[in-house]
């Protein structure tokens, strides 16, 4: 630590007085819908997604509720199949993708780099207009009858085949996608373009790092996604058949397109998740992050290797078994960045004074949870594995380890974290804490079982089972209820803490970074004076948190 | 993009003495991530017609014959001209942006106003390039047909049978050909009813013979791709208008020209586009003779 590092600007900033923060700046609908501040933009996303999230969650409750007996007894299979397609399609592409770059992301950046706004305020605002409309495609498929593809659209079923609203859930993907590419350009021009003086690349907080290595995917994978939807919606229009073997066209040619973009869009979701973990280990653990270059860099690594990889979704489909071969190795190189990172954080914590505030408990939460998606991921990677669980509840519960266990978990570890900052209040640790520890139980309840289910090789997808599948099965359904009961909870305890809770300091968690150097909530500019940054990043120790 | 235009102009409208929006330190900020943003942007759009190209690709690899078919059915010569109508649009839309650099804004509206003029060339033979196709019933889906003169031409070319689909005979364009569900398409390989599974036996040439519907696919991937580059010059005009309104109301001077350079690029990737899909798409057979 150079003498100058004593230097960093930490003004005691000074408290907020109402009347000149971003949420008292206009009260009218209007100063909130065409607004081009970054911090009311996330919270139009973070209305909009947590809408989306309840959607997907009662399909979700509808399947598990179903699969309590091994007969169809609740719903027909019909319906069946189109709960888990909405469940599926709603929660990855209209929550999970979304979630933490669109709402954190948002919020943050600018605040972190110490910029004023994102570098194309109307942009933003225009992304989540593209959102919405391309959710409002989505819910009226969902209430006019629903589709039952899945949530993957393979070929020539749901070209040719299906008697549901393919097409129009098509533009509804189609038509978001562009949402989160503008939302990646923009991250990606105001990060390179806006830092404040002094902030160098290797001075930015890990979030940045994981955002900017998420915009680089979102740019470059989703418009893939858009022209292959789209053709999937000309393709079951116009009956031309590039995806339909009974036209000549080629079905695996659709997997290859498809997965080159959902494959690295499984990085969407978690490498911003990983951003807020290194924050929270970091802040609670009061230690500077281990190995900061390398974090930073390994977010870098699996952007990249994630454009190569997606041939592990066509094991059995057909794929040469040469590519497959190659495939399989470059999916097990993924586990060399992640398991940097997950090195790192545990260097962080080891002798360190950890606090086990809520979002402490939800990093926590993570590692193990990441820990086991990404291990049982090698399972997969592996192809004589893969051939034997393919479509199998093994499957399902891997990537609900990495998408609810570790996106999820950061998502709301991310926003315990930063709720301070965003309301200018405190939210109730006591009931923030049984949520916390109940979402990783039940969540381990509901998904652990399907490992198991899964290599014993009960089929995804289906509505009915083997009557031996019974007991996991009904595990997992309670699990799920109490992960349904556990995720209302801070629905209640954030809204109730926007009158009730304590008004917040601008730090709360004693922690670095410009973001808690304002105050909370944060003026609608962000910053006075353009801060100057005279240090590395995360100096902790730093200041005691000044707790109300 | 125009709405990135947009961002651009922020404060340069109603505050007279700020000249970038408020979220940028100073114009060259400013100009620096207009550029980035815009490269960016291409990037994706590079991805985006990228899907496009492989499918491409992928189909003229396994149907080559069908391709050459495909592109001679297409006229060059149209395509040709498009072509150099294209180049020309690109170079006026260059004059247009060192116009923009020197401040000649009467010169920089000539140039603009050139472009569009250009671009809609560009469309006008392009639609009649769709109407030829769409009279003589070469669109893609239920009413595809092929004119005689065209099967004539392929058999004498290469000596070989043009395939119909099975039943197609006085039915071209019936329902019942173009049924996905029907018993016409051959669907997976199959071996007394149960699917190939060993790798070693499976056949490496498809199994597909149907010519009629591997012309369907050239055609569909015409449509696609030149229809998108299409709905792209269209987007184009509507950027360059703006700017020529812009113009005129003296929004350009020679310190404040980003949205002319930023149109400019988008313009030349348009052009980019098209130098890729015109051989691909139109010269494909002249490969062999
Ligand atoms: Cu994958």
């Amino acid at each position: 630590m150079s003498s100058e590092a004593l230097t960093y600007p930490i003004e005691p900033a000074k408290a907020a007085s109402p009347g000149d923060n971003y949420l008292t700046n206009g009260f009218s609908l209007k100063s909130w819908l065409l607004t081009h501040d970054h911090k009311r933009i996330a919270i139009l996303y973070l209305i909009s997604i947590s809408v989306f999230f309840v959607i997907g969650g009662l399909a979700a409750s509808l399947v598990r509720l179903e699969l309590i007996t091994p007969e169809g007894d609740l719903l027909a299979h019909e319906t069946y199949n189109k709960m888990f397609t909405v469940h599926g399609v709603v929660m990855v592409f209209f929550f999970l993708v979304p979630s933490i770059p669109a709402v954190l992301g948002n919020f943050l950046v600018p605040l972190m780099i110490g910029a004023r706004d994102l570098a194309f305020p109307r942009i933003n605002l225009l992304s989540w207009y593209v959102f919405i409309v391309g959710g409002l495609f989505t819910l009226v498929v969902a209430l006019t009858g629903g589709i039952d593809t899945g949530w993957t659209f393979y070929t020539p079923y749901s070209s040719m085949f299906s008697n549901t609203y393919v097409a129009m859930a098509a533009v509804g993907v189609f038509i978001t996608g562009f949402s989160s590419i503008l939302t990646g350009l923009n991250f990606i021009v105001t990060i390179h373009k806006m830092r404040a003086p002094g902030l160098t690349w290797f001075r930015l907080p890990l979030f940045v790092w994981g955002q900017y290595a998420t915009s680089l995917i979102m740019i470059l994978g989703t418009p893939v996604l858009a022209s292959t939807v789209a053709l999937v919606a000309v393709e079951r229009v116009f009956r031309i058949g590039v995806f339909d073997p009974a036209l000549g066209g080629d079905p695996i040619l659709f997997q290859h397109l498809f997965w080159f973009y959902s494959h690295p869009a499984v990085y969407i979701m978690i490498l911003p998740a990983m951003g807020v973990i290194s924050e929270l280990i970091s802040a609670f653990s009061r230690r500077p992050v281990f190995g900061y270059h390398f974090i930073a860099l390994s977010s870098i690594a699996i952007a990249a290797l994630s454009f190569l990889v997606w041939g592990h979704h066509l094991f059995v489909s057909g794929q040469s078994p040469y590519a497959g071969l190659v495939f399989s190795v470059l999916s097990f190189l993924v586990a060399v960045p992640s398991a940097i990172k997950t090195f790192n954080w545990t260097a962080t914590l080891y002798k360190s004074s950890i606090s086990w505030d809520t979002p402490m408990i939800y990093a926590m939460g993570f590692m193990g949870l990441f820990l086991i998606g990404g291990l049982t991921g090698l399972y997969l990677a592996a192809i004589a594995i893969d051939i034997h669980v393919t479509d199998t509840y093994f499957v399902v519960a891997h990537f609900h380890y990495i998408m609810v266990g570790g996106a999820v978990m950061g998502y709301l570890g991310g926003m315990h974290y930063w709720w301070p900052k965003i309301s200018g209040r405190m939210y109730p640790e006591g009931w923030a804490k049984i949520s916390a520890v109940l979402i990783f139980a039940g969540f381990n309840l509901t998904f652990f079982p399907q490992f198991i289910v899964g290599y014993w090789g009960m089929p995804r997808r289906y509505h009915t089972y083997a009557p031996e599948f019974q007991v996991l099965n009904v595990m997992s359904t309670a699990g799920a209820s109490i992960l349904g009961v556990a995720y209302a909870f801070p629905v209640f305890y954030f809204l109730w803490s926007l009158k009730y809770g304590e008004k917040a300091p601008a730090n709360p968690w004693g922690a670095t970074g410009l973001e808690w150097q304002v105050p909370s909530p944060p003026p609608t500019v962000n910053f006075e004076e353009v801060p100057v940054v005279t240090e590395e990043p995360y100096q902790y120790p730093l200041l005691e948190p000044e707790r109300v | 993009m125009s709405s990135q235009a947009l961002d651009l102009h922020d404060a340069h409208g109603h505050d007279g003495h700020s000249s970038h929006a408020h979220q940028f330190d100073d114009p060259v900020q400013q100009r620096d991530s207009a550029t980035l943003g815009m490269w960016a942007f291409l990037a994706t759009e590079v991805l985006f017609f990228g899907a496009l190209f492989v499918m491409y690709s992928v189909f003229r690899y396994r149907y080559p014959v069908m391709w050459d078919m495909g592109s001679h059915m297409l006229d060059w010569k149209l395509g040709c001209l498009n072509t150099f109508i294209l180049l020309f649009s690109s170079l006026t839309m260059a004059l247009a942006v060192q116009s923009a650099q020197l401040g000649k804004t009467k010169r920089l509206n000539v140039c603009l106003i050139l472009t569009i003029v250009l671009a809609f060339g560009f469309l006008v033979v392009k639609t009649f390039e769709y109407h030829h196709k769409y009279e003589e019933s070469v669109i893609p889906g239920r009413y595809f047909q092929i004119p005689p003169h065209e099967i004539e031409i392929y058999e004498k070319k290469y000596g070989e049978v043009f395939h119909p689909p099975s039943k197609m005979e006085a039915s071209a364009g019936s329902e019942t050909v173009y049924d996905p569900m029907g018993p016409y398409g051959p669907g997976p390989v199959m071996h007394d009813g149960h699917p190939e599974m060993t790798t070693a036996k499976a056949p490496l040439e498809p199994v597909f013979t149907d010519d009629y519907r591997k012309l369907q696919l050239f055609f569909a991937l015409y449509f696609a791709m030149t229809g998108l580059h299409g709905i792209h010059v269209i987007i184009g005009i509507f950027m360059i208008g703006t700017l020529v309104y812009l113009n005129q109301k003296g929004w350009f001077t020679k310190e404040y020209n980003t949205p002319v350079e930023m149109t400019g690029l988008y313009w030349h990737f348009v052009d980019i586009v098209w130098v890729f899909l015109y051989p691909l798409l139109y010269l494909m057979d002249r490969a062999h003779s």
